[in-house]
């Protein structure tokens, strides 16, 4: 009777030419295997998703190489041996991605324009704009960008009334020194129609800020960002409910961040590492990831998926920056400008794809890497570090060969 | 309790997206097809009294549309809404019709319309220019050749192929590009022919593959039930009695109803399929889901009756009906369509969470026939050994046409 090999279905099956890598999305196993010539015969029969995952392995149980991995895969529980004409029939869906909606369906079939794509906006971030430090953080994470000009709050209250939804569940503020900017009291009192939604975030650096802070209404989030000396002296930190974060470019830094949290009884904190241009060792102690990291993600289908679609980081969001204009990500090309419809944004973005559907597969050192889905989406830091990927094995000018 | 009931929220939601408006322009028409649904056949209809739609009856609820389009922020950045006609045969009242159009022509929407008719071809020599001058979408029904035609007949007895058919053809020579963009065909599947002669049919002489679709087996009265089953014939049966039966299988695609099957299946349970870019990014299995497969009330569309009821489609029992307009106007509650509709899904409650087939339901609750009464019981319903049954009747389809995976998954997309 002949044999059959079959994958389970939650089993993610990739290769680099040298390597190949089971990953099982249910259980969140994985198992790396050399590719040898029957092997590699193994592996392509099973991405035929004609064959729905399954193998006949009579042929290949002469090769010692390929009986070891068709035993590691059962024993792995990976996949099942079973015979060909088995009753009830046992198959597999193998893992294909099935977008109804992807933008390439829709613009193949000339629907882009009639497609639901309000509901993919889900955040705004406003730079307000004015004197802030020039350190490139604004690219990084959530940090002000400094400008000679300021966005005035007519505009900005007059782009959210436009793009609001009930799909945008995040409003950012940023300001960048809150005394200088004109217009506060105007700004914060047309923000109360989107309280809910709203964070105004403020640099602790920032001279003004100990004067408004305090004249903020109740219920808008408040979020503090700490950087380099952290500022011990302002009561204004401990007085009301704040968010805090702490950009931070070294460990000590960090240490330092959560003695200050300790001291003052902090709880909603966040950690959030910044590239300096200086401290690339800290990032790949700390940000980057080991081949270990990565195998022992806890993925599961969807979410593997979602990295082949889209950026996890970025989809969905926009930043309106003090030159007027919007972009998908700070530093990259704008998509438009504020008097655009938040419809005409969306659909710049995702003919443009500056940044929400760039993947792994788009970035030359990684398209070919068997990882390339397990890791997080290209994220910011890669290009302030200008390095491809934010693997600690290939930052070491190695590879992923250490199995 | 982790299953959902509608909001108020999402039927105004439904209303601002709604894709498409269907007005059945009159109830009168001029053929007595046997197995029409607003025949000697069935009940659950309005009396059929040859009503004409007219512009005072129907102004009112665009108006009222145009309100709820103006004033909020659809989904879409240009929303395409279909107004349908639908009768009876509207081609009996073209006179609204074109009223109608000039009508939503001279306001300004925002969005997209598109008028689509479903016809029986008779009159379609009176009016072909001015439907292919407004780029009509037409469904034509015809149920094949001339044999095949045999109910489908005048209120004399005769056979309405003889009229129909070079209606078509006429279109056909006269409009060719529009004819192959905008020009589709129903039949229905009884006992006067087979899938694989209709099929062949509209092949041969239009290069048109037909819906085919099957005498609807709700609210057929008990008087007619032994009509009923005389003319009713199975697509899955009579696909198999096919002369070529693997060749008409494989050229019906998805249309075949194993593959057809399978495809809802691969849809709900591969696990790989996903609508949007925003499904990708939340986990919604975990969320919520609401009893039977239900459409949301008018999620799909909203059916206009010439009696004046508006409904959510226009194939379920007029008795569910959600609103109406009159001389006050539109008589549109959404407060208590929310709650009748949710007061439906409460009585389903019990049945559904039992049901292995639960967050992928296919049921329409208006089509259970019960459900007016205290325990409503659902036909659909699936206990662990009936899913079973089910999933190994896909999955032994799948196994005996593997390449279909890669076609449904790749090339089908599911609306």
């Amino acid at each position: 009777m002949d044999k059959k090999l079959t994958l389970k279905t939650d089993v993610f099956l990739w290769m680099d030419g040298i390597h190949g890598l089971l990953y099982d999305s249910s259980r969140h196993e994985s198992f790396k295997f050399p590719l040898g010539n029957a092997v590699s015969g193994l592996c392509a029969g099973f991405l035929d998703p004609d064959n729905l995952y399954s193998v006949f392995v009579e042929t290949y149980m002469k090769d010692e190489e390929a009986v070891r991995f068709i035993n590691e895969v059962v024993r792995r529980g990976f996949g099942f041996l079973h015979c060909a004409d088995d009753v009830p029939y046992k198959v597999s869906f193998p893992p294909l991605l099935n977008l109804q909606r992807s933008w390439e369906r829709l613009k193949s079939r000339g629907e882009s324009a009639y497609n639901e794509i309000l509901l993919y906006l889900t955040s705004v971030t406003v730079y307000t704009g004015g004197d802030s430090p020039d350190n490139g953080y604004c690219t990084q994470t959530v940090y002000p960008v400094r400008s000679d000009s300021m966005l005035p709050p007519e505009r900005i209250l007059d782009f959210l009334r436009r793009a609001d939804s009930m799909y945008i569940s995040e409003i950012r503020i940023v300001f960048s020194s809150a005394d200088e900017y004109p217009g506060m009291q105007k700004l914060l009192a047309g923000l109360e129609h989107f309280k809910p939604k709203v964070s105004l975030y403020f640099r602790v650096g920032d001279p003004g800020v100990a004067a408004i802070v305090p004249l903020i209404p109740n219920g808008f989030r408040t979020v503090l960002l700490h950087e380099g000396n952290l500022h011990a002296d302002a009561a204004y930190q401990t007085g009301k409910p704040f968010g805090h974060m702490f950009l931070v470019s070294s460990e000590d830094e960090c240490a330092a961040g959560e003695r200050f949290c300790g001291r003052f009884g902090i709880a909603d904190s966040e950690f959030i590492p910044v590239f300096n241009g200086y401290n690339r060792d800290f990032f790949k102690s700390n940000v980057f990831l080991t081949e270990e990291e990565i195998l022992r993600s806890r993925l599961s289908r969807r979410e593997i998926f979602a990295h082949q679609a889209l950026n996890t980081y970025s989809f969905g969001k926009l930043s309106l920056l003090p030159d007027g204009k919007v972009y998908a990500a700070v530093g990259r090309e704008a998509i438009g400008d504020m008097d655009d419809t938040p419809y005409s944004l969306i659909v710049s973005e995702m003919d443009k794809n500056t940044a929400w559907r760039r993947t792994r597969d788009m970035s030359e050192g990684c398209r070919t890497c068997i990882y390339r889905y397990l890791c997080p989406s290209p994220s910011p830091y890669e290009e302030a570090m200008e390095t491809v990927c934010i693997c600690a094995d290939k930052a070491k000018g190695g590879s992923h060969d250490t199995a | 309790m982790n299953d959902r009931r509608i909001s108020r929220g999402e039927v105004e939601h439904n209303l601002l997206n709604l894709r498409q408006l269907t007005l059945e322009v009159t109830d009168a028409c001029n053929l007595r097809c046997r197995y029409c649904g607003y025949g000697e056949l069935y009940s659950g209809y309005d009396e059929r009294k040859s009503s004409y739609m007219s512009m005072e009856q129907a102004r009112p609820l665009i108006d009222y549309l145009a309100g709820v389009w103006r004033n909020g922020k659809p989904d879409a950045a240009m929303p395409l809404t279909y107004v349908s006609f639908y009768g009876g045969e509207p081609l009996l009242n073209m006179d609204f019709i074109k009223d109608l159009v000039v009508y939503v022509e001279s306001l300004s929407l925002d969005r997209r319309i598109v008028y689509s008719m479903t016809t029986n071809a008779v009159l379609l020599d009176r009016y072909m220019d001015y439907l292919v001058e407004k780029d009509f979408h037409l469904l034509v029904s015809l149920d094949g050749d001339e044999s095949s035609q045999g109910y489908r007949v005048d209120h004399s007895g005769v056979n309405s192929f003889g009229k129909v058919f070079p209606n078509i053809r006429r279109l056909q020579t006269r409009y060719p590009e529009y004819f192959k963009a905008n020009v589709n065909f129903n039949s229905v599947l009884h006992s006067l022919n087979g899938v694989e002669g209709i099929r062949d049919f509209f092949k041969r002489e239009f290069g048109k593959e037909p819906r085919i679709s099957e005498l609807n087996s709700s609210g057929v009265r008990p008087d007619r039930r032994e009509d009923f089953e005389r003319m009713y014939r199975n697509k899955s049966e009579s696909l198999h009695q096919s002369e070529d039966y693997e060749r008409v299988s494989e050229d019906m695609f998805m249309e075949e109803p194993s593959t057809h099957e399978l495809l809802l299946f691969l849809h709900q349970y591969s696990g790989n399929v996903f609508k949007g870019y925003d499904s990708l990014l939340s986990d919604t299995g975990k969320l919520p889901y609401t009893p039977t497969g239900t459409c949301s009330p008018f999620s799909k569309k909203m059916f206009f009756t010439v009696n004046g009821k508006i409904l959510q489609c226009e194939k379920i029992d007029h008795r569910f009906a959600f609103g109406k307009v009159s001389e006050a106007g539109v008589e549109l509650d959404i407060d208590a369509i929310v709650d009748r509709y949710n007061g439906y899904l409460d009585k389903m409650q019990d049945q559904c969470s039992a049901c292995s087939r639960k967050r992928n339901c296919i049921q329409c609750m208006y089509y259970i026939d019960t459900i007016d009464t205290a325990s409503p019981v659902c036909h659909g319903f699936m206990d662990c050994e009936s899913f079973a049954r089910y999933s190994s009747r896909c999955l032994n389809h799948l196994r005996q046409h593997p390449g279909l995976y890669r076609r449904l998954m790749e090339e089908v997309t599911i609306e």
